[in-house]
């Protein structure tokens, strides 16, 4: 295929994810998760202060909601804020660019692993469409989510390493690259000293050889000195509390899947084995994700990591996979791209079956590369297959449309159903509250009740862009000393006047104040007793009540 | 011992139905297995018996004419194949997924009203989208190996669906190997049809638990050339401790049948 047609479909993969990724980028899904804003406002708390919310000088994880992020997201959201400002556009920026990114470094990593074979360039271009218009790509891509941005520093790190097998300077790059991957998101803890250590096996005669060994040395050095900040606090309780609260192996036996209860001792002993229950567990989780019920149909069941009527991948992609899963365990010649494949199949799952939760496509998410290459193969295999040119371009009008009606597929369920049966997920609804509460009375205190949202404040802080300095000063929480080993947060905070916690009839009605909550927090027979004044209900796109701001003994 | 391995969905689905209904998800899969003794002994005429299985349950009537198809037999058998289908015409469309639903056809409606025009409301939401939907549901739950090895977990179907232990899960290891051996099955052609036309007719069903019992002969014989091949292929020395983590855990699981029950 001639060089100028591989680099247009290349140009054109990156418009067609551009499309798919950048329109209404902030404004869909509506709202803003917890966790977005929560990053968001640790971004903003540290470009004003140098410190998060907590007044921790830039912290190595962040502490949030107890529930220690990662730190290259945050950093990453940090110098944008004086370009774009503090809005959801913002703290899905670097999702999306970094999404936008992957694509020609997963081009240049098709060609490089593939060299001096024609199939290389058709192959680059297959997948560089497909990862344009796939679904489980492009969600990352479309919000806040740090695997998207580990992925993209793990694949340049592999990209860099091949390239570094011919010119050693690169394997510097490579572990500067490799470094921030792994404190980029938890499940590149994993999947990346897993690919050092195949890589240095593979490679090892290459990497200490006289022309490697020096430049392989360095980097090492540059890696090591990158880590430490990760390796300083890698044994606190913060560093740790997500591993330990979602795997399955310090979960309790009682609770694990296939635990028979009512047995007498011995009988429980044999049968209710945790080793045997935890290895059945973990095998089913790892195979769900090679499943192609999981790929093709159900997708992730969480609601903010998937999109209604959309898995991740779509149904008309399932006979090239299968086949092109033929080819690859048949076709040995594929070399290096064929090892890496396979190798990166049976390693990215792992630390998603190594959790509770079934098929998560955010800890898994290194796995929509070695499958969208099977996918591209099996396409460009079938192709192959075809003989004479009129039914060559019949197969190529056939996948032309599929590509269409996938885009409108992924515009039907991203823009105008997940709108309108998801935005509480997105928790949306918290911009309008902020809007309403600056229009109230301000001498009168205002109570939030955030009970089904969690922790509202984080909300307000990020739409009112609450001054940090204050709020650092008002809301103390722990002392800096204790910022990675206290895991108790402090449920209360306190905003100007405005207050988050449970709303208590009791106490709180005979007081003159503002009200706020959901449905359930104040409903129409709430407000019917307690004559209470109705301020306003915000409502989801559709029609039902997000929040109601009502105001307490105003008769 | 292999009896450890392939006795484990016989006996949930004993366990967990009366022993009425069991007839009739059994009898299918022994006329399968009849017709699988006889393509063995190398019978011409070896799906023949399948042409019995409508009659036993009607839901099933499709099969024994996707098998005649599959197998390229004479058109003559294929023609006979039709003749359950039209005798029990309507016992067997209305277990199907054609037949109207009214909650999703609602459901379609007001999700088409979403849509800023007409053509994109059409496109992606329309009376069809039901009918594929539901067999791409099934369909997928069919080929799901985490259907037949850990009985559907970590999704099970929570609607009309038993989520029975099929096959211990060790063997998901045997059933890869055949699976990547495909082409040098011994049995290739009967698993493959048999696999394709029980998959295809319970797909379009509106619930096919229990009828997939029919499953258990291709997928049996599927682990069983598993099996073969992984012990043809392993050194010699790690042959018996193999083969004793293999029937340990087989036994662990049925004996956990019996206590799940």
């Amino acid at each position: 295929m001639k060089r100028i047609l591989i680099y247009t479909f290349l140009i054109l993969s990156i418009l067609l994810a551009i499309l798919t990724r950048f329109y209404k980028l902030g404004e869909v899904p509506k709202g803003l998760y917890l966790d977005e804003a929560g990053q968001g406002y640790s971004a903003y708390a540290i470009l004003a202060t140098g410190k998060d919310e907590f007044g921790m000088p830039y912290p190595f994880v962040f502490r949030s909601f107890t529930d220690f992020k990662t730190p290259i997201y945050i950093y990453l959201i940090t110098p944008l804020i004086p370009i774009f400002g503090l809005n959801p556009f913002t703290i899905r920026f670097p999702s999306f660019l970094f999404s936008i990114l992957t694509i020609p470094v997963l081009f240049y990593l098709v060609k490089i692993l593939l060299p001096k074979d024609k199939r290389a360039d058709i192959l680059a271009v297959i997948l560089t469409l497909l990862i344009s218009i796939s679904p489980w790509h492009t969600l990352f891509g479309r919000t806040n989510f740090e695997c998207n941005v580990a992925l993209f520093f793990f694949l340049s790190g592999l990209l860099t390493f091949y390239l570094g097998l011919k010119k050693p300077i690169f394997l510097i790059l490579t572990s500067i690259l490799f470094a921030i991957a792994i404190p980029a998101y938890h499940s590149q803890r994993i999947i990346t000293p897993l690919t050092l250590i195949y890589l240095f096996v593979r490679f090892r005669k290459v990497l200490l050889d006289k022309n490697h060994k020096l430049f392989f040395i360095i980097g090492i050095i540059f890696g090591s000195i990158i880590s430490i900040p990760t390796l300083l606090v890698s044994f606190t309780p913060g560093f740790l509390a997500r591993a330990n609260g979602l795997n399955i192996f310090s979960g309790n036996r009682y609770l694990s899947y296939g635990f028979l209860p009512n047995l007498n001792s011995l009988i429980s002993f044999i049968f209710n084995n945790k080793i045997l229950l935890v290895t059945r567990k973990f095998l089913a989780m790892y195979f769900s994700y090679l499943s192609p019920r999981y790929m093709f149909w159900l997708g992730d069941y969480g609601p903010r990591s998937s999109f209604p009527e959309l898995a991740t991948f779509f149904v008309w992609q399932f006979p090239f996979y299968i086949y092109g899963l033929y080819k690859l365990i048949k076709d040995k010649t594929l070399g290096e791209l064929r090892k890496i494949i396979i190798f990166m199949l049976l390693i990215s799952p792992i630390p998603g079956a190594m959790t509770s939760d079934p098929y998560s496509t955010i800890r898994a998410l290194p796995l929509v590369i070695p499958q969208n290459i099977i996918i591209a193969l099996g396409i460009y295999s079938i192709f192959e297959k075809i003989k004479g040119k009129l039914f060559k371009c019949g197969f190529l009008l056939i996948l032309i449309f599929l590509f269409i009606f996938s885009v409108g597929k992924l515009y039907s369920s991203i823009i105008v159903l997940n709108e309108y049966y998801r935005a509480n997920e997105w928790n949306y609804g918290w911009k309008e509250v902020v809007k309403e509460t600056s229009k109230l009375d301000k001498n009168l205190p205002i109570i939030i009740d955030g009970q089904r949202t969690g922790p509202a404040y984080i909300e307000i802080l990020f739409f009112k862009e609450y001054d940090p300095v204050k709020y650092q000063s008002e809301n103390k929480e722990i002392s800096n000393s204790q910022y990675y080993t206290n895991m108790v947060p402090n449920e209360h905070k306190k905003i100007d006047n405005i207050e988050t916690r449970p709303i208590n009839w009791e106490l709180d009605l005979p007081i003159h104040q503002y009200l706020i909550g959901d449905s359930l927090a104040i409903s129409d027979q709430q407000i019917k007793i307690h004559n209470l004044k109705l301020i306003k209900d915000i409502l989801y796109p559709n029609g039902s009540i997000a929040f109601r701001i009502v105001e307490t003994n105003s008769f | 011992m292999i009896f450890f391995i392939f006795a484990m969905w016989p006996i949930a689905l004993m366990l967990h139905n009366r022993n009425l209904d069991i007839i009739k998800y059994i009898l299918p899969t022994i006329l399968l297995l009849i017709s699988f003794l006889m393509y063995k002994k190398d019978k011409k005429y070896y799906f023949l018996p399948t042409f019995l299985i409508p009659f036993i349950d009607p839901k099933l009537a499709i099969l024994p004419f996707l098998i005649t198809l599959l197998g390229k037999n004479k058109s003559i058998f294929i023609l006979i194949s039709l003749i359950p289908i039209l005798i029990f015409i309507k016992p067997f469309w209305g277990q199907t997924i054609f037949i109207k639903d009214y909650e999703k056809t609602q459901e379609i409606i007001r999700n088409t009203y979403l849509y800023p025009n007409v053509l994109t409301a059409r496109t992606y939401q329309n009376k069809v989208k039901i009918v594929t939907d539901k067999f791409n549901s099934n369909f997928f739950a069919l080929i799901d190996p985490n259907n037949y090895f850990f009985a559907f977990h970590p999704r099970e179907v929570y609607t009309n669906n038993q989520n029975l232990n099929k096959f211990p899960f060790i063997t998901i290891i045997l059933f890869i190997i055949a699976f990547f051996n495909l082409e040098k099955l011994k049995n290739k052609k009967f698993i493959l049809i048999t696999l394709v036309a029980s998959i295809l007719s319970l797909s379009i069903l509106t619930n096919y638990d229990r009828n997939d019992f029919i499953l258990w002969v291709p997928i049996s014989l599927l682990i069983l050339e598993g099996y073969r091949k992984f012990f043809e292929t392993i050194p010699k020395k790690y042959i018996f401790i193999s083969k004793t983590l293999i029937v340990g855990l087989s036994l662990w699981e049925l004996f956990r049948v019996f206590l799940t029950r």
